[in-house]
């Protein structure tokens, strides 16, 4: 598993609200969807994850609750909240918009 | 954000089991992950989710102040001396503050005091009750107006029961004009305010409670009032006044009776009819400022000229001055002004203390931080190595002086408390507020400030690298001390002048006292505001009735405080001007009152009209005309300050006898009979009167006779207060008692400071030349040389300090009492205060050079690794 993460910044947000938008997923799942779907190429750090995490806690966008895991753990699962699907809405617009733009820019310029 | 802000504080709330809950959920992770070096530092990791919750600063603040506490408690000793010099600045200035708060900022407690307007000529000229009466009959720019009478004293009867009140006439629109509430019964109101109304009054809560015990009966009593009858109708609102920071008259009755009680204004000019008038809202205030003008313009016109009512030359202007607030009592008007220049000397004395007191507690406290960030030099290197930043460090060292200044702060706040009640007649109105308590905490702010942040800096400045070096090095030796030193210095000074004022002050206190009649118990007195009731030959005719009420031996008068806002000017050649009080005084007051003649004789019936003038002076005003020269037989001219002013004596007089101090005033006694002769009775009679009654029995035995003597003597003059001479002469005392035990204290307190600082200095000293001392010691000097060492670096400031300060009192306490003292410091007073600061000191050193002797005793060698 590569430790380098290859994340542009401010994108772990986006990420970790998409993932969370089709199932809820306790921490552990959330770094290995990302790995998963990303080709592998993306990996999460813990110490980015959990702070990532605690920050959507704050402004409210997702909850977490008590469950047991495939593998019959208890783990923490984190769902998203209303408010977390607006502001995933919004950061994936914001981030459509800006990438379109830097692809228009490197295939023009 | 706001919900952010809830859920942060929900955090908070339950943050122990959300940390848990991290803690558990990391390890499944880990457990998830089936490789457990593959995850961080977990610790770490759990610190760094916990961060984002932003209340990190709250725990690094919890832990300062767990660290303060634990260094605060490490040096008991230390934490001591810090809090309790600090508790004492911040004590004295809570309780200024408070008094600031009080006269300046509180508003009456009245609806809408900023409607209220006093009015008032400029120049000054009081206002008569004529004159508001035509004013009210025709203004309309007020909602209501209402003229107030200065205070008067009165005897209040309720039955058998008599006591002393405050007296206050108001017009009939008063409680429409204030409008307090009132606790009882009904206000006074415009029906009262007339000649054929019942005769009634209202009284103030603190008299209700006092004297009625707050019960409701006591509307519809019936009281007297300097012997005319009264209903009490109602209870004024507890805490209202008509001005902020003075206390209520007890009584308050309507103006229309003017032959009762507290008709007879004792000054004139100084007492004047204030009208007060609530603004409409729905006029321009300065059309009413016109229309009053005109209309008061009027009225002085219908006016006769009264002898003592001259009119002012030049134009006057009329003023409307808000009333409702404490400040507004202070207006820039120029003769106020002056009158403030006057007591400058005082209250530039006051500000000199309470800067004192608080610059000299946080300076000290400063220089004792800064000899223990030398102790603590190890720590603080230790701490900036392991990756301590230094604001983090000054954040440390500031929380621990905001930890000295909390817990000072709290005693400061009782102090303050005891300062208070201490120095003002009242303490009730100290009220302990949030405003207060804001006020105090800032002061605390402000003093940790200034003593903990240049200590604070100080100690983490500088490399780290040169830091460790000179930590194991030893000490930066060569350095003088000496910001601590001139600090020493001064306050040894101050302390100097403290004691020195507060020492005159007693002696004066003790001058008073000292010489105590006999049987002082035995004088009856009775105070009387003669006034413009009275005929001119009214004291003769008091004195000769008095005389013949059975049971009295002796009888005289003596005028209050005549002339008393004049300043006399006495020529004894040398054209030197001294302010003083002239007292007319009947023949037979000395024996009467048995206050002692020290030297000559006292007034005798012969020093008649028609004899050669004749005066006795106290002993301070023949010290400072005569100094030791025997003043009897030797003459004076009075004459007023500037030329044209009125003299109330014709002809140079000649000095008979010495009487003795008179509260440290200088007085000047002359015969009535000679006063009289010179025009002076008007004048004698508008001022209080004093009659002396010694009797062989009880002073309470011929009260009722006496009282009934004066009342036939003049029957349209109130008979005012009774007491006892001794009781006269107790209470006279005590607000130089008062002053007395304020500068003793804050003597004493500055020189515990002084002492304080002067512990600092040393101990610093001693920490920071230790390693030197050691090689000294190393290298042969003997314990004496090094003691001498230390002496003669602490010494010097007290020493420098103590004849600085010596040569000033004399000066100071000079300033500071004017002309008004007679008491000067004298060789012995010096010597005394010399020696007590001085013993002081080398207890301070012997305490703080303690360590220099444990070691001078010492193994060289463990000298020299001591650190």
């Amino acid at each position: 598993m590569p430790r380098e993460t290859g994340l542009p910044p401010g994108t772990l947000t986006l990420l970790i609200l998409r993932v969370l938008n089709t199932q809820a997923l306790h921490g552990y799942a959330i770094a290995q969807r990302i790995h998963h779907f990303s080709n592998e190429e993306l990996a999460v750090e813990e110490g980015s994850l959990y702070p990532a995490l605690q920050k959507l806690l704050l402004n409210g966008w997702v909850k977490a609750s008590w469950t047991i895991s495939e593998s019959g753990r208890e783990v923490r699962e984190y769902r998203l909240t209303p408010s977390g699907r607006k502001q995933l809405d919004l950061l994936l617009s914001d981030y459509r918009r800006v990438s379109q733009a830097i692809a228009f820019l490197l295939d023009r310029a | 954000m706001l919900t952010r802000a809830a859920r942060r504080i929900w955090y908070l709330l339950n943050r122990r089991r959300l940390e848990r809950e991290l803690e558990r959920e990391m390890a499944a992770h880990r457990a998830e992950m089936g490789e457990p070096h593959g995850f961080g530092p977990t610790l770490r990791l759990r610190e760094q989710s916990a961060d984002v919750w932003g209340l990190r600063w709250l725990d690094d603040l919890v832990r300062d102040l767990r660290h303060a506490a634990r260094q605060l408690r490490r040096t008991p000793g230390f934490t001591l001396v810090a809090v309790v010099t600090l508790a004492v600045g911040i004590g004295a200035n809570t309780a200024a503050f408070g008094l600031v708060r009080a006269v300046f900022f509180a508003e009456l407690p009245v609806p809408e005091p900023e409607r209220l307007r006093q009015l008032e000529w400029a120049p000054r000229r009081a206002f008569s009750e004529a004159e508001f009466r035509y004013l009210q009959g025709q203004v309309s720019g007020f909602s209501a107006l209402t003229c107030v009478t200065g205070e008067a004293d009165a005897t209040l009867g309720r039955g058998e029961r008599e006591e002393q009140v405050k007296v206050s006439r108001v017009s009939g629109d008063f409680f429409r004009t204030f409008g307090p509430g009132m606790t009882a019964g009904r206000p006074l109101a415009s029906a009262d305010d007339r000649a054929e109304a019942p005769a009634v009054a209202v009284i103030s809560y603190e008299l209700w409670q006092r004297s009625f015990g707050s019960e409701p009966s006591a509307i519809g009593r019936l009281i007297t009032v300097d012997d005319v009858p009264l209903t009490i109708v109602g209870v004024v609102r507890r805490g209202f006044t008509t001005s902020v920071g003075r206390r209520q008259p007890d009584v308050l009755l309507p103006m229309i009776r003017s032959k009762a009680p507290g008709a007879s204004d004792r000054l004139p000019g100084e007492r004047p009819c204030r009208i007060v008038g609530r603004l409409s809202r729905d006029r321009p205030e300065e059309l009413t400022r016109q229309e009053s003008e005109r209309l008061l313009r009027e009225a002085d016109l219908t006016q006769p000229l009264e002898q003592e009512r001259q009119r002012p030359r030049g134009v006057q202007r009329l003023i409307l001055r808000r009333t409702g607030r404490g400040i507004d009592q202070f207006p820039a008007d120029r003769g106020r002004v002056r009158a403030l220049a006057s007591d400058l000397p005082q209250i530039a004395g006051a500000i000199f203390l309470l800067l004192s007191v608080l610059i000299v507690p946080c300076a000290n406290v400063a220089a004792m931080l800064l000899a223990r960030a030398i102790t603590r030099r190890q720590e603080i290197v230790a701490r900036l190595a392991l990756g301590a930043s230094r604001a983090r460090l000054v954040r440390q060292l500031l929380t621990e002086g905001a930890m000295l200044s909390a817990v000072a702060g709290v005693i400061g706040l009782l102090l303050s408390w005891v300062f208070w009640s201490m120095t003002m007649s009242e303490p009730a109105s100290f009220s302990l507020d949030l405003t207060a308590l804001a006020g105090t905490a800032a002061i605390c702010a402000v003093a940790t400030l200034s003593f903990a942040l240049v200590p604070a800096l100080t100690a983490t400045r500088g490399d780290l690298a040169s830091r460790i070096r000179e930590s194991s090095a030893g000490t930066p030796a060569g350095k003088r001390n000496a910001p601590g030193a001139a600090l020493v210095a001064l306050q040894v000074v101050v302390s100097c002048i403290l004691l020195a004022v507060a020492l005159l002050q007693a002696r004066s206190l003790v001058a008073v006292t000292q010489p105590q009649p006999l049987e002082s118990e035995r004088v009856l007195l009775v105070d009387v505001s003669p006034g413009r009731e009275a005929a001119s030959g009214y004291l003769d005719e008091s004195l000769s009735r008095l005389t013949r009420v059975p049971g009295v031996v002796s009888v005289a008068a003596v005028s209050s405080g005549l002339f008393m806002s004049l300043c006399e000017q006495v020529d004894d050649g040398a054209g030197r001007e001294i302010s003083l009080w002239i007292r007319a005084i009947s023949p037979g007051y000395f024996a009467t009152t048995q206050l002692p003649v020290l030297r000559g004789r006292e007034f005798t019936g012969l020093d008649g009209a028609a004899e050669e003038n004749v005066a006795i002076v106290n002993s301070g005003l023949a010290q400072s005309l005569f100094g030791r020269v025997n003043p009897v037989g030797r003459r004076l001219t009075l004459s007023g300050c500037r030329s044209g002013e009125p003299t109330v004596a014709s002809g140079p007089l000649t000095i008979v006898g010495v009487a003795t101090d008179d509260q440290g005033w200088s007085t000047i006694y002359l015969p009535y009979a000679q006063l009289a002769r010179d025009g002076n009775t008007r004048a004698i009679l508008q001022s209080r009167i004093t009659f002396a009654a010694r009797t062989a029995r009880s002073a309470v035995s011929i009260a009722g006779p006496v009282r009934r003597a004066m009342r036939e003597s003049a029957p349209g003059v109130a008979v005012g207060a009774m007491e006892t001479l001794a009781a006269r002469l107790g209470r006279g005392n005590r607000t130089g008692r008062i002053l007395t035990t304020v500068y003793l204290l804050l003597g004493l307190l500055a020189t515990a400071q002084a002492a304080f600082g002067l512990y600092g200095t040393v101990s610093h000293f001693v920490n920071r030349r230790t390693a030197e001392i050691g090689v000294r010691i190393v290298l042969g000097a003997r314990t004496s040389d090094v003691v001498r060492l230390v002496v003669r670096q602490a010494l010097t400031p007290v020493v420098i300090g103590l004849l600085f300060g010596l040569a000033c009192s004399p000066i100071v306490a000079r300033v500071m009492w004017a002309a008004r003292l007679t008491s000067e410091a004298g060789w012995t007073e010096l010597l005394a205060i010399a020696a007590l600061i001085s013993l002081v000191m080398l207890a301070a050193f012997a305490v703080a050079a303690r360590p220099v002797r444990r070691m001078s005793r010492l193994d060289p060698a463990a000298a020299l690794r001591y650190e």
